[in-house]
């Protein structure tokens, strides 16, 4: 199991005023596996995906990621974490917008130490298998929105992380483009065995996982494991 | 590796060249006041430092060159009977009026000297020689001065107080600090020009130590043997005139406190901004965060910021500074560029962006990663 997440809470006090944003939430995922987490807004998707990616320190759970609770872990080991095992998608692609699609996705990879030519030459190689191969030097502004997730997807796997977190990822797309992006996803996630969780508005989405978890009120209402066992068939 | 820091400051050219010139502006300033300040002490010291005393003798707490009494003569026999002198001269300095061709006078600072030891003498000719003051009233001036005593040949006649001189030389470089030229002369023709000087009296004793005998000890002795005088190293008498005129008129803090502010007005600008270009750049520095940047790694993106801002900005600066030193030449001010103000300033202008990006280190490490999440 890539993330095991027992009974999460998180709780937020704004003056007199105590919000519990995740009240007693369990969720765990497999290798390979992509599940969505949908939902209303305020119901607590944003929260429960930032404890999930060691930003944010739940009020009390445990979460593991491959076995290593990082629950309690000190604010310097966490980036190390997040490099290590996470990859992020946003919604707003959050590019750097002085660099190209090459030098967003090389960052990561300087992140890992890996540098120079080996650097350039992986980050050029995810890019060509997000479908951007022509499209390396060129900066955020010049590329489309679907093109601006690519290049934020390639950046996610390239340190080859056991989790994708994707936040929104289609959601400043058209339906064309958001389709490739999550076909994208999918594939990626196959090929190198990562365990995929998209926090989405867009039911569309929910074809294409395995499982739909939904969430309200910071309460975890259900899970859909149908869509999983469907595209297993397929 | 990618440098975000240079990619960020070059892709908003506007910023950078505005950065740019409050950096420049900054250095050219902080170059331009401390550089006329050295080139103005230098000339405050530059006889004491040039001549080849040791040692001066002045008059009871004398507290520059320029402000020196006349005292007793006799102290010159005093200061020669004490063990380790090699040689000591007397030398005379005097305010004195010259009359211009147009009829208009000017002040001078005489020093008058004896020619036939050659010291007090300018010691860099550019036409005469030293010892053709002697035999007659005779005058060196310097060829600095033309600006304010008109454009002086050799063999020209001049008048100072009222008496017929002679121009039998023509020094270089020998600049007094108050602006009243230097006029060298032979040590009898100084004191007839300048008859308050007194017939018995001097206004310094110029004093060489001998080779193996300490400098400290022939200092105390001259103060235990010359009690109505004050008794000075070269190093201490130079220091003292530089500090009079730093310290008790004000006027080094004048050029100091203007430096000091084109620091602050290089360090708000840098500050303002690598602030507003890391207020921008938030959401970018927080998905560093969020993909596993650790802070310190975010820092050194701003620090190469300021450093890169510092380099150019002192390079560009340098330049503009070259261009004003000649313009300071040609209307006859010093500025004075040492290599230890070159490097010094190149410190200090790091220093500056530097300390004005703590402000945006501050903020970047504030920055809460979950905000990659929000729209």
């Amino acid at each position: 199991m890539i993330l095991q997440a027992n009974n999460l809470y998180k709780t937020y006090h704004e003056g007199i005023i105590t919000v519990e944003a995740v009240k007693d939430v369990s969720v765990f995922i497999e290798k390979g596996e992509m599940i969505a987490i949908m939902g209303p807004s305020g119901s607590g998707k944003t929260t429960l995906i930032s404890m999930l990616g060691c930003i944010l320190k739940p009020t009390s759970g445990n979460i593991f990621i491959n076995g290593l609770d990082i629950t309690y872990l000190s604010e310097k080991k966490l980036p190390e974490i997040r490099s290590s095992y996470i990859g992020f998608v946003f919604q707003s692609f959050n590019l750097f917008p002085s660099l190209t699609a090459l030098q967003n996705v090389e960052i990561a990879l300087n992140l890992k130490n890996i540098k120079g030519k080996k650097a350039k030459d992986k980050a050029a190689y995810l890019l060509e298998r997000v479908g951007l191969k022509d499209r390396l030097g060129f900066l955020p502004r010049d590329l489309s929105g679907g093109q601006k997730q690519r290049v934020s997807i390639a950046r996610a796997i390239a340190g080859n992380p056991a989790l994708i977190l994707a936040d929104e990822p289609t959601g400043n797309l058209d339906s064309k483009s958001g389709h490739e992006v999550i076909y994208v996803m999918r594939e990626l996630s196959r090929e190198n065995k990562s365990a995929v969780i998209i926090v989405t508005h867009d039911s569309r989405i929910s074809d294409a996982v395995d499982r739909v978890l939904y969430l309200e009120d910071g309460i975890l209402r259900s899970t859909d494991p149908i869509v999983g066992r469907k595209n297993n068939e397929t | 590796m990618v440098s975000i820091a240079r990619k960020n400051l070059f892709h908003d050219k506007i910023r950078f060249i505005i950065t740019l010139i409050g950096v420049t502006f900054s250095v050219v300033l902080i170059f331009a006041q401390v550089g006329v300040y050295l080139g103005f002490m230098g000339n405050a010291s530059n006889i004491i430092d040039n001549l080849p005393a040791d040692i001066w003798v002045t008059s009871k707490d004398s507290p520059n060159f320029d402000w020196s009494q006349p005292f007793p003569e006799g102290n010159l026999n005093k200061a020669k009977g004490i063990r380790g002198i090699e040689w000591a001269e007397k030398m005379v300095f005097a305010w004195a009026m010259m009359k211009l061709p147009n009829g208009g006078t000017e002040q001078v600072e005489m020093i008058g000297f004896n020619p036939n030891s050659g010291i007090g003498a300018p010691w860099s000719m550019k036409e005469g020689s030293v010892k053709d003051v002697k035999g007659g009233k005779h005058i060196i001036v310097d060829e600095s001065v033309y600006k304010k005593l008109g454009e002086i040949r050799m063999g020209d006649s001049r008048e100072i107080m009222n008496k017929k001189v002679k121009v039998v030389g023509i020094s270089k470089g020998i600049k007094s600090l108050t602006t009243a030229p230097y006029v060298f002369t032979s040590y009898d023709t100084a004191k007839e020009l300048a008859s308050y000087i007194g017939e018995n009296h001097t206004s310094f004793i110029l004093i060489k130590v001998a080779g193996g005998s300490d400098k400290k000890d022939v200092v105390r002795m001259l103060k235990e043997r010359l009690p109505g005088v004050s008794v000075y190293t070269k190093e201490e008498f130079s220091y003292r005139t530089r500090y009079y005129w730093t310290v008790s008129t004000g006027m080094g803090m004048g050029f100091l406190i203007t430096a000091f502010l084109g620091f602050i007005i290089g360090m708000v600008i840098v500050g303002q901004t690598i602030y507003t270009s890391t207020v921008e750049h938030i959401r970018e520095f927080g998905t560093l965060k969020a993909i596993g940047a650790k802070n310190s790694f975010i820092y050194r993106i701003i620090l190469e910021q300021a450093v890169v801002n510092a380099v150019i900005g002192y390079i560009t600066g340098f330049i503009a500074m070259k261009f004003l030193l000649k313009g300071y030449q040609k209307t006859g001010i010093d500025m004075v560029i040492p290599e230890y103000l070159m490097v010094s300033v190149f410190f200090l202008t790091v220093l500056m962006c530097v300390s004005a990006s703590v402000i945006s280190i501050r903020k970047v490490t504030k920055i809460d990663p979950v905000m990659v999440f929000r729209t």
